[in-house]
């Protein structure tokens, strides 16, 4: 096992290369000099004369790489053209956000998308299972910005039943000791702040959890109709197991392997939806953040940013690497 | 002496979307205690459906339409789910044909068996583990008890199927049903196997229907055989009478197909020509007669029914071998 | 005996036929299948013949539609009624059409081509194989829409052109890696063995044997990816990344501005939306049925 995840760990290493070398060219890339495109639009000729004499801009660009590899790994990813304070810190403020949310678009996908895709798969080609295969269908059809203007409009507009932009009410007087806004009220013992954050995800959740929850419904059912075939289930009921025994400790354990799999490559699918989402609901986050660094030509931001979503992203596969190597014995043991 | 198992008439079919497929028609057999009945045919003849059928788990599609089975004396046909699944696995068992896919990969052997003793004894944990470990040397795998905390994986296939084996032994059934067990194992391992059988089952004192294509596993292991043909029981006997004189043409066919060692080096293989009828229509004629080498007039109009023949072997056939034609013609003569 | 191996026997009468034919056959059994080759081919009609559709040219804004504020919804004239800017709402989404089209199938193309490409070469040159698959690793890495963004900010950030070569790249690592593995699977089928064993050279084999079965899986990933690309799209122009001429007609673009008007008129942000969902949903119901008609294993099983 420990060999499996060193061995991991080792190809994450040409990726984290690959990503920076890819990100370090973006921005040398872009229309304009870099210097302008970390200065923006509003630089005169001096500041990039500056700029270039302090970033070291005129270095060949293998130093400039060494540097800028220096700097990222020493926690520095850059100054924000818009709002002027180092990117980092930003991230700090902007990331739990988005952590919440997505955490709660994952649970809300996982814990509708499975039992759904169960009893689809147990009721295969009745009612239920047309419909979720429709639901599902419709799932992967509609934009998520779309989905978020029809929620907002719905249930906040029209309804008004739930907020509709921000991640509190400016009312509510709530202390922050984690940025995790939901974890904070009740940390601090207040249970309207945490109520009212909660109320704040959940739009933007649902919006967020479409697009996972129809493709976590959908290969839970091929995932049970495959498994349902299997001989060793068919030894299970010639044991005499009651089916819902069957179900659980042979047909389940099997499907759900390839299920934990797409459960992690939905990260990627959850970021950039944060993107559109998060700018609907105007919701505090990374991805509202990306998109007014986009409006603004806020170049040191995108570059910090996605830099750090696509670390994430790697991150976050390669754990869900390691939990699906401990849930298949044939990949835990191998190597004994 | 009361017959442990008495089929009658059994009559399965399948639904699917070219049509309804007539698996079995009329299949009517009886086994005795401690006896062990032999079901020859070859692929897609109901051997295995008919065992599937009485142990009650048909895949979704097949449905038996007439008939009964009765365990006994006990009418299994008319049994809830409740009293079929007690029976299944304790009365009776099963060991299936592939033992490599017939395990389920993410459990222990340990658990597997452990499973089988769960839903039909009461014993406290300690001592499930105990018989588990009993069951496992009973069968001739070495370190039991190390062995019962490995997976399927690291057992090689002949492993397997001594573990299936041991399966099917756990609650001491009155009868196993052995559909291919040595079909997908090496020749070498295919002997040990039927070994092992034949030795816990004269120990035990079980019951055994051994279903098999092979001619050779038949000869070696049962008392009485059945051949079976497009649904059909056609020819039954003893396996001296059937091995000495054949007399259904099938039978006969089957036996002359057999490659020979002692057959002079250009001797042209005898295979029985032709395909197996069209399982969509339910029969009205013999299955058997557009390939019969004996077919008469009456043959392609009426459904021959099982006659006695003499000391109780019987074949369903209007216009029988004559007894000694096997002998005749595997004695060097051309075949009639 | 196995459901299937009884079917198998039962329809042993069946006249034997090629792939394409039982593709065909039950292609026309699938309900969904027909419902999305009707679907996107109402929609290629209305985007190609969208000037002789149009009751309106999409960019001609009548203000005095709007005089009372915004937004009128459907009359006779109007029949989906007209946006902020006095501009009929029927006829920038038949026009809208064309822009969801044109850069699905230009995307894909590129993605497709490309990605062939990359994928036959890694599959077959054992040297390249390495470096190629390394660097597509690399760019599944980065979450699809997030790295188009990037790349239309490389091109200058913005315009038709942008997204469509944005999305097409995107598109490459997908195509690239459904070739590569194709290829290598087959490399060790028994059937490519066998045509080895003959004598068959290695370009024969190639263009005769792995080519025809590498075909179908990249069929199914064209037809699916022409979804997403039509959805990646739309989130570009609703980011203000699309066409920067603000009066083009494309779905997405016109879903930017209608945020405001929601209370007043959501109609606005309806159509395109629906619009958006149904040629999306006809894409994704033709990808599936193709996915279920070409694959080999449910052959003969109807």
């Amino acid at each position: 096992m420990l060999r499996f995840v060193v061995r991991r760990l080792f190809l994450l290493v040409p990726i984290l290369i690959g990503l920076s070398l890819l990100v370090f060219f973006w921005i040398r890339a872009l229309p304009g000099s870099p210097a302008e495109a970390l200065l923006g639009e509003r630089a005169t000729p001096d500041s990039i004369a500056q700029a270039r004499d302090q970033y070291g801009l005129d270095d060949p660009l293998y130093v400039q790489y060494w540097r800028y590899v220096q700097t990222v790994g020493s926690g520095d990813l850059g100054t924000s053209i818009a709002s002027h304070r180092p990117i980092t810190e930003e991230l700090r403020e902007r990331f739990p956000a988005t952590i919440e949310l997505a955490f709660s678009a994952m649970l809300f996908a996982t814990l509708i998308g499975v039992p759904l895709g169960f009893f689809a798969a147990k009721r295969y080609g009745g009612i239920f299972d047309n419909s979720s295969l429709f639901l599902s269908l419709i799932g992967v059809s509609i934009p998520i910005f779309f989905l978020a203007i029809l929620l907002k409009w719905l249930f906040a507009v029209n309804l008004g039943w739930l907020p509709s932009v921000g991640r509190q009410d400016v009312l509510i007087d709530a202390g922050h000791p984690t940025n995790f806004y939901v974890l904070d009220g009740i940390v601090t013992g207040n249970w309207n702040a945490a109520w009212d954050a909660a109320k704040h995800l959940i739009l933007p959740g649902i919006a967020l959890a479409t697009i996972p929850l129809a493709i976590i419904a959908r290969i839970t059912r091929a995932s049970v109709l495959d498994v349902q075939n299997e001989d060793y289930v068919r030894t299970a009921r010639a044991k005499g197991l009651a089916p819902r025994t069957v179900d659980r400790r042979h047909v389940l354990r099997n499907a759900m392997l390839p299920v934990t799999t797409i459960i992690g490559l939905q990260v990627g699918l959850l970021l950039s939806g944060a993107i559109l989402t998060e700018t609907v609901f105007a919701f505090p986050g990374l991805g509202s953040w990306l998109q007014m660094a986009i409006e603004n030509r806020d170049y040191p931001v995108l570059q910090g940013g996605i830099l750090f979503v696509a670390m994430v992203v790697v991150v976050v596969n390669l754990l869900v690497d390691i939990s699906y190597g401990l849930l298949n014995p044939r990949v835990r043991l191998a190597g004994r | 002496m009361t017959a442990l198992l008495e089929v009658e008439d059994l009559h399965v079919h399948f639904w699917t979307s070219r049509g309804i497929v007539h698996a079995v028609n009329g299949v009517s057999f009886s086994v005795a205690p401690h006896e062990t009945l032999g079901i020859v045919g070859e692929s897609g003849c109901g051997k295995s459906v008919t065992a599937l059928a009485l142990m009650g788990i048909l895949p979704r599609a097949g449905r038996v339409v007439n008939g009964s089975a009765r365990l006994a004396g006990r009418e299994l046909f008319s049994l809830g789910d409740r009293e079929l699944r007690d029976i299944r696995g304790k009365d009776i068992a099963m060991i299936f044909q592939d033992p490599m896919t017939s395990l389920n990969p993410v459990l222990t052997i340990g658990r597997q068996l452990g499973e089988a003793l769960d839903a039909h004894l009461d014993l406290d944990k300690r001592e499930v583990v105990k018989r588990s470990v009993e069951l496992l040397e009973r069968v001739g795998i070495p370190n039991a008890k190390s062995r019962i905390r490995d997976y399927p994986h690291q057992f090689s296939g002949g492993m397997r199927q001594r573990v299936m084996i041991a399966i099917a032994l756990a609650c001491d059934p009155k009868l196993i049903i052995a559909d291919e067990p040595t079909t997908a194992l090496d020749v070498t391992i295919q002997a040990q196997i039927l070994d092992l059988l034949r030795a816990l089952v004269a120990d035990q004192g079980t019951a055994l229907i051994l279903i098999t294509h092979d001619l050779g596993v038949v000869a070696g292991m049962c008392e009485r055989v059945h051949v079976m043909y497009a649904g059909t029981m056609v020819e039954t006997g003893t396996a001296d009478q059937l091995f000495a004189h054949p007399r259904h043409p099938y039978t006969l066919g089957l036996l002359q197909s057999v490659p020979r060692l002692d057959a002079g080096r250009r001797q042209k293989l005898q295979p029985i020509e032709g395909q197996p009828p069209n399982m969509l229509r339910a029969p009205t004629a013999c299955p058997y007669a557009p390939r019969c080498r004996y077919q008469i007039d009456v043959c392609v109009r009426e459904l021959p029914q099982l006659e006695d023949l003499g000391d109780g072997q019987r074949a369903a056939c209007f216009n029988p071998v004559p007894p000694g034609e096997w002998q005749r013609t595997r004695l060097g003569g051309e075949a009639a | 005996m196995s459901v299937a191996e009884i079917t198998e026997i039962a329809l042993e009468q069946a006249p034997p036929t090629g792939l394409w034919r039982d593709a065909f056959r039950r292609m026309r059994r699938n309900p969904g299948a027909i419902f999305g080759l009707f679907v996107i081919g109402f929609f290629a009609f209305v985007a190609i013949f969208a000037p002789l559709i149009a009751p309106f040219d999409p960019r001609h804004q009548d203000l005095s539609l709007i005089v009372d504020g915004c937004c009128p919804g459907p009359s006779r004239d109007h029949l989906l009624g007209v946006d902020d800017l006095g501009r009929d709402e029927l006829s920038r989404l038949i026009y809208g059409a064309r822009y969801s089209l044109l850069i699905g199938v230009v995307a894909v193309t590129v993605g497709l081509t490309l990605g062939m490409f990359l994928g036959a070469t890694a599959g077959y040159f054992r040297r390249l194989d390495g470096l190629i698959m390394r660097l597509m690793d690399i760019m599944l890495a980065i979450p699809g829409f997030l790295m188009a963004i990037g790349i239309v900010a490389l091109f200058g950030g913005g315009g038709l052109l942008q997204v469509m070569l944005a999305i097409g790249i995107v598109n490459v690592p997908i195509f690239a890696r459904l070739m590569r593995g194709s290829i290598l699977g087959q490399r060790e089928t028994d059937y490519v063995l066998a045509a080895r064993a003959i004598g068959v050279p290695g370009r024969q084999i190639l263009g005769s044997h792995i080519m025809p079965n590498a075909i179908s899986p990249v069929i199914v990933a064209g037809t699916l990816a022409l979804a997403t690309s039509i959805i990646d799209a739309a989130g570009l122009g609703f980011l203000g990344l699309g066409p920067q001429d603000p009066a083009t007609p494309e779905w997405g673009t016109m879903l930017t501005g209608t945020v405001r008007y929601l209370q007043t008129q959501p109609l606005l942000a309806i159509f395109p939306g629906l619009a958006i969902v149904i040629v999306v949903m006809g894409f994704n119901l033709l990808g599936d049925g193709l996915r279920e008609a070409l694959d080999p294993k449910l052959r003969g099983r109807a």
